[in-house]
């Protein structure tokens, strides 16, 4: 089964991505696999709206474990399974909280044995451009400089229901060419008509 | 990945683990981002960038050295047109053509036939006829058409209420569009009555007029996608000169708020941050409530009834400032007393 890591840093919405994206695929349940640190993996069950009531926060940092879900995508006439991995969003220095850094740890080995990412930068972390200052913030430098060299790589633009969304996305797409941009709102369910299309490409 | 190279990434692993060394130091060992002694990731990607700079082609400048100044001003019109990429590059494709064509004239060779009939398919408010009147205006000002303006009939003015009328009515629309645009909207409804109906009488006038004034007039025809394309499979006979056929999709709801941003422009309001900020969620609701997409046409309606509330809330106030009368509000946005139940979707759409 191929694999998807979604990832960026916290409070970008990842955990709302993946929920709303296997929803719009078609999941009616959702069973995340968690996998725990002692090493086993437990099913958790949840509706959908379980699922955006309790994993979904305002709060950084929310989602510590790795949660794989299974999609089903038809591709053709065949079914290909394609397993979305939300885990840990990185955040920059040194996080003070080691249950964190550990969980931070995961999502690193992840992010170097994962073959396709689904990079998510909220719109709102998108800096003017001026010479010499970079438009992104540093962990998401780190990460595009890595993945866009190395993996099959998209950038989710997300929180685009935002009223500067717009401006942020024209500086984003003028500073980062070759590099497929998808402007997305996780939380209304927009712009996954694309998201799908690249990631039938994948599967 | 070898086993020492594992080691030494479990170990930086654990370091960053402990809190010795902050993240962008463990990316940078992990994946070695440090190559060619850059340390610093922005300075890297400013590398990157000059060598991919390097490899990419000069773009060739003199291209569009004698395009006249007029068209060069539609073809930035059609540009400011939100989204409709692949009209647009359908459209330049074929002034290139027409200019090519004209040039291998003036150097007596041979040409082929330019057909410019069109057709194009689309729901409502998807840009059709704004395109249509863009390129009757190009097609002038590349010689092309001798006039260039834009006729809009539907079904009710080609066809008429007895043998003959049809034809004669027909024919006199043709003519009063001789040198530009004919733009035929919901024009599958001529194939509605089947063998007895006069729309066939109307569909044969307009092949032979095509035939009569070859390049003398660009007729398309317009319509939802799925009737169209019944229409065409059922009338093989005008498939075949309908070289063009053109999908018009339904607008993003970013493409909406980008279309809703102009109209506000051109008639000089301004969203304020609050109503920019709602006006996404109030398009992203309509768009979930209408039976049929009515895409920049809903934007209109919204934009026009955010206008007209916008005067009825601004009426009442004791001193109206320009900054009153420039900018929209959320509330202007929404509703009778902000309610968001009567939303203004499209009519022609939910009648449907
Ligand atoms: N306006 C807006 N808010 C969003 C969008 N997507 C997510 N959010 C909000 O952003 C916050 C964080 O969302 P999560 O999905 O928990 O983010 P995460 O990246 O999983 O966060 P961590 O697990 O804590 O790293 C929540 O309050 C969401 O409601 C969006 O498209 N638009
Ligand atoms: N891409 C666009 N950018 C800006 N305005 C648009 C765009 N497409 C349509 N509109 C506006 O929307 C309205 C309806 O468009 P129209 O061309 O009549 O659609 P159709 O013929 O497909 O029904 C017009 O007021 C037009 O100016
Ligand atoms: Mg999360
Ligand atoms: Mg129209």
């Amino acid at each position: 089964m191929k694999k998807c890591l979604v990832t960026g840093m916290p409070n970008v919405g990842k955990t709302c991505f993946v929920i709303n994206f296997a929803e719009y695929m078609g999941v009616k349940e959702l069973k995340f696999h968690v996998r725990q640190r002692a090493g086993y993996t437990a099913i958790n069950s949840y509706s959908l709206s379980e699922a955006r009531k309790k994993l979904i926060s305002v709060k950084e940092n929310t989602t510590k474990e790795i949660q794989l879900i299974k999609l089903e995508i038809n591709k053709g006439k065949t079914i290909r399974e394609l397993q979305l991995i939300d885990s840990c969003g990185l955040s920059d220095g040194i996080h003070p909280d080691e249950e964190v850094r550990l969980a931070m740890a995961r999502t690193l080995r992840l992010i170097r044995d994962t073959e396709f990412i689904l990079h998510i930068i909220d719109i709102k972390n998108i800096k003017n451009d001026k010479k010499g200052k970079d438009i992104l913030l540093p962990v998401d430098r780190l990460i595009l400089d890595y993945a866009s060299m190395e993996k099959k790589y998209a950038i989710l633009a997300n929180k685009m229901d935002l009223s500067f969304a717009e401006m942020n996305l024209k500086i984003l797409k003028k500073n980062i060419k070759d590099i497929i941009i998808i402007p997305i709102s996780a939380l209304y369910k927009e712009g996954f008509k694309e998201v799908k299309k690249m990631v039938l490409s994948y599967v | 990945m070898s086993f020492k190279e594992r080691f030494t990434q479990d170990y930086i692993i654990e370091k960053f683990t402990m809190g010795e060394i902050p993240i962008a130091e463990a990316f940078n060992k992990l994946f070695n981002l440090n190559e060619v002694n850059i340390n610093h990731s922005y300075e890297r990607r400013i590398y990157r960038e000059e060598r991919t700079l390097n490899l990419q082609p000069v773009e060739n400048k003199d291209k569009n050295i004698e395009e006249g100044e007029k068209l060069k001003r539609l073809l930035e019109e059609m540009d400011t047109l939100i989204g409709l990429e692949e009209v647009k590059k359908i459209v330049k494709d074929y002034i290139a053509f027409i200019k090519v064509q004209k040039l291998r004239e003036s150097y007596k060779l041979k040409t082929s036939p330019v057909v410019m009939h069109m057709i194009f398919k689309g729901n409502p408010g998807t840009g059709k006829t704004t395109m249509a009147r863009i390129i009757g205006k190009i097609f002038k000002e590349i010689g092309y058409l001798k006039g260039g303006e834009l006729i809009e009939v539907e079904r009710a003015d080609l066809v008429g209420e007895y043998i003959g009328h049809t034809a004669q009515k027909t024919r006199k629309v043709v003519e009063r569009a001789l040198g530009g645009v004919l733009f035929i909207d919901e024009a599958y409804s001529l194939a509605r009555g089947g063998e007895k109906d006069f729309g066939k009488e109307c569909i044969d006038t307009l092949v032979k007029a095509m035939e009569d004034y070859k390049d003398k007039l660009i007729i398309i025809l317009a319509g939802y996608r799925d009737e169209m394309n019944y229409f065409l499979k059922t009338n093989p006979g005008l498939a075949s000169r309908f070289a063009i056929q053109i999908d018009f999709p339904d607008y993003s709801l970013d493409e909406l708020v980008q279309i809703a941003e102009i109209m506000y422009k051109e008639r000089e309001y301004i969203l304020d941050d609050k109503s920019k900020h709602y006006i996404y969620r109030i398009l992203s609701e309509i768009r979930n409530k209408e039976i049929i997409n009515g895409n920049a046409r809903t934007v209109r309606n919204l934009v026009e009834r955010s206008i007209r509330y916008h005067a009825r809330r601004i009426i009442k106030m004791e001193n109206i400032s320009r900054k009153d009368l420039i900018y929209i509000k959320k509330e202007d946005l929404l509703g009778e007393e902000g309610t968001d139940e009567e939303m203004p979707c499209n009519r022609d759409a939910q009648c449907r």
